[in-house]
């Protein structure tokens, strides 16, 4: 029986592993999300993603290391677990043949912590018909639906699982001004995977970026981008010097020009860039979250293909 | 959580079985009276009339009540393989276990629909079984002579594998049929074990054949069903995943 800790971190893993046969999907994975954050987990498909949240939520069972959520080890207790988590699957299997009204009567008998007003207040908000069948409610208005069953019941950590995935923006805009005006401004803990980085942006305050089962990078997000730049380089004759600086994620040489993506960016190192060999200028430009994920993603990539020799 | 609404939950998700489980319950007495009471719109006018009617009456309920029983056994193959995966092909199973309620809980609320549907399913029959003999000047058998038994320990036997296969197997087509199976199996695996042990020449079971199959039918279908039950539940209950 595990003892939770109310101040420990909302969710911490220790080498969590999780395998499908020969598949590796989860890959000694350790990850901590102190309360009252929102955590973005980015990662391309497969990566693993789905697989963690669905071991954090206690519903896939895990092949080695721990994970510990609300200060419960899931293997251990995933009933008391789901007690104090909403989850809002990518895709939703709420009973097709159930009214609104129905799925919010059964899940409200699950719930000891059920807070009617506040369910209430997000029928309003979402406009969904309690008389209407679940088979007959759209894909937006769907999410939704599992958006308030996730938190009429005031769980302390909300795991989103790709909730925005082939939503319309206006839906996805509802979707987040919900989890925005129910959760966030509560001071709840939200993990949220999605591949909509602007959405991800509009909520995370801090993210990881997971990439074959491995988690490459952790941090906060302004302080991420605030560090990691972009060089862009002009080359006297396209050939690309031996040399990179420290930090270098990714590297592209495009004819003459040569961009390289760097972390923890300061003008020394700028300064390298532009003393070495065949180096004509080199400036440093700002990122997106989109573009640091790509070229995190990229970089990966290219790393790996370099290790198995295929280059 | 309220187990009253896992059970509602659990006959929503059913009721086409449980309708069809009716329906083969009550249609073989329906068609059966119906083919009657057509017999004599047709035929009282001619002035034909059976010698005693209520020896046709009860002939025919005796009928009806063996088909009805018979094709019960398929009710109850759809109820024990529909139990686990019927939830888990729909993949609804994953919103179930999204909720913080424990597997045994879960199982309960399956286990009592089974028993309530088996149970009025039984409870018709041998309603019907048990009044055969008060009927007053009967010339027929009473329908206690029908192999209850025999249907009996098949229901079980249908239903436990069923149960077995549905824990095992995300497909209640092939859970429906192997429940099925089973006791078809143990009838063809019990007469192949007959014929490899009797010597060539030598009469099975020493001349009692049919009363010595029945028993060791009965005997390897009570041993079965358990066992099937138990690995079924134990799987559903250890199972971490939906």
């Amino acid at each position: 029986m595990s003892i939770p800790t109310p101040n420990g971190p909302a969710v911490e893993t220790f080498w969590l592993t999780k395998r499908f046969g020969r598949t590796l999907a989860v890959d000694n994975l350790s990850l901590k999300i102190p309360r009252g954050s929102t955590f973005g987990l980015l990662g391309p498909n497969g990566a693993g993603k789905s697989t963690t949240i669905k071991m954090l939520m206690g519903m896939l069972s895990i092949t080695g290391g721990q994970a510990r959520v609300l200060g419960v080890d899931v293997a251990t207790d995933p009933v008391q677990v789901k007690r104090r988590v909403g989850y809002v699957p990518e895709a939703h299997h709420i009973y097709r043949w159930m009214r609104v009204g129905e799925a919010i009567g059964f899940c409200k008998s699950c719930f000891p912590t059920w807070n009617d007003s506040r369910c209430r207040e997000l029928l309003d908000l979402f406009g969904l018909d309690v008389q209407k069948k679940v088979k007959h409610l759209s894909k937006g208005m769907q999410t939704k639906l599992s958006l308030l069953l996730a938190v009429s019941h005031e769980p302390e950590l909300l795991l989103l699982d790709e909730p925005l995935s082939g939503l319309d923006p206006v839906a996805r805009e509802e979707f987040l001004d919900g989890v925005l005006q129910t959760v966030c401004d509560r001071g709840q803990t939200v993990l949220i995977s999605s591949h909509m980085l602007d959405d991800v942006r509009r909520l995370a305050d801090t993210v990881g970026i997971l990439y074959e089962g491995k988690l490459l990078l952790q941090g906060h997000l302004e302080s991420l981008l605030g560090t990691t730049k972009r060089i862009t380089a002009t080359l006297r004759d396209g050939v690309r010097p031996a040399n990179v600086p420290d930090g270098t994620i990714f590297q592209r040489t495009v004819g003459r020009e040569w961009t390289i993506t760097v972390r923890d960016f300061s003008p020394e190192k700028l300064q390298q860039v532009r003393a070495l060999d065949g180096v004509e200028n080199a400036v440093a430009a700002d990122l997106g979250l989109e573009d640091l994920f790509k070229d995190f993603i990229r970089g990966c990539r290219t790393e790996k293909v370099l290790e198995s020799g295929s280059v | 959580m309220n187990t009253g609404w896992l059970l509602w939950k659990e006959y929503r998700q059913n009721r086409f079985i449980i309708y069809a489980a009716l329906a083969i319950l009550l249609g073989p007495y329906l068609i059966g009276f119906g083919a009657l009471y057509g017999w004599r719109l047709i035929y009282c006018p001619m002035n034909v009339t059976p010698r005693n009617w209520a020896e046709v009456w009860w002939r025919v309920l005796a009928f009806a009540n063996f088909c009805s029983m018979f094709l019960s056994l398929l009710s109850i193959a759809l109820i024990g393989g529909n139990a686990i995966s019927g939830e888990r092909v729909d993949r609804s199973s994953e919103f179930l276990f999204s909720m913080p309620l424990r597997r045994s809980r879960i199982l309960v609320g399956k286990l009592l629909l089974a028993a309530l549907v088996i149970a009025v399913i039984w409870l018709l029959n041998d309603f019907v079984c048990w009044l055969s003999p008060k009927m007053p000047g009967l010339k027929v058998p009473g329908l206690r002579s029908l192999p209850l038994a025999f249907i009996a320990t098949s229901s079980l036997v249908i239903f436990c594998s069923a149960w077995f296969f549905s824990s095992l197997v995300t497909s209640p087509a092939f859970d429906v049929c192997g429940g099925l199976m089973t006791p078809m199996l143990v009838g063809i695996g019990i007469r192949f074990t007959t014929w490899l042990l009797t010597p060539h020449g030598a009469v099975p079971f020493a001349g009692n054949y049919d009363a010595d199959f029945s028993r060791w039918y009965l005997r390897v279908c009570c041993v079965i069903a358990p066992v099937c039950f138990c690995i079924g539940t134990w799987r559903y209950l250890r199972r971490v995943e939906p």
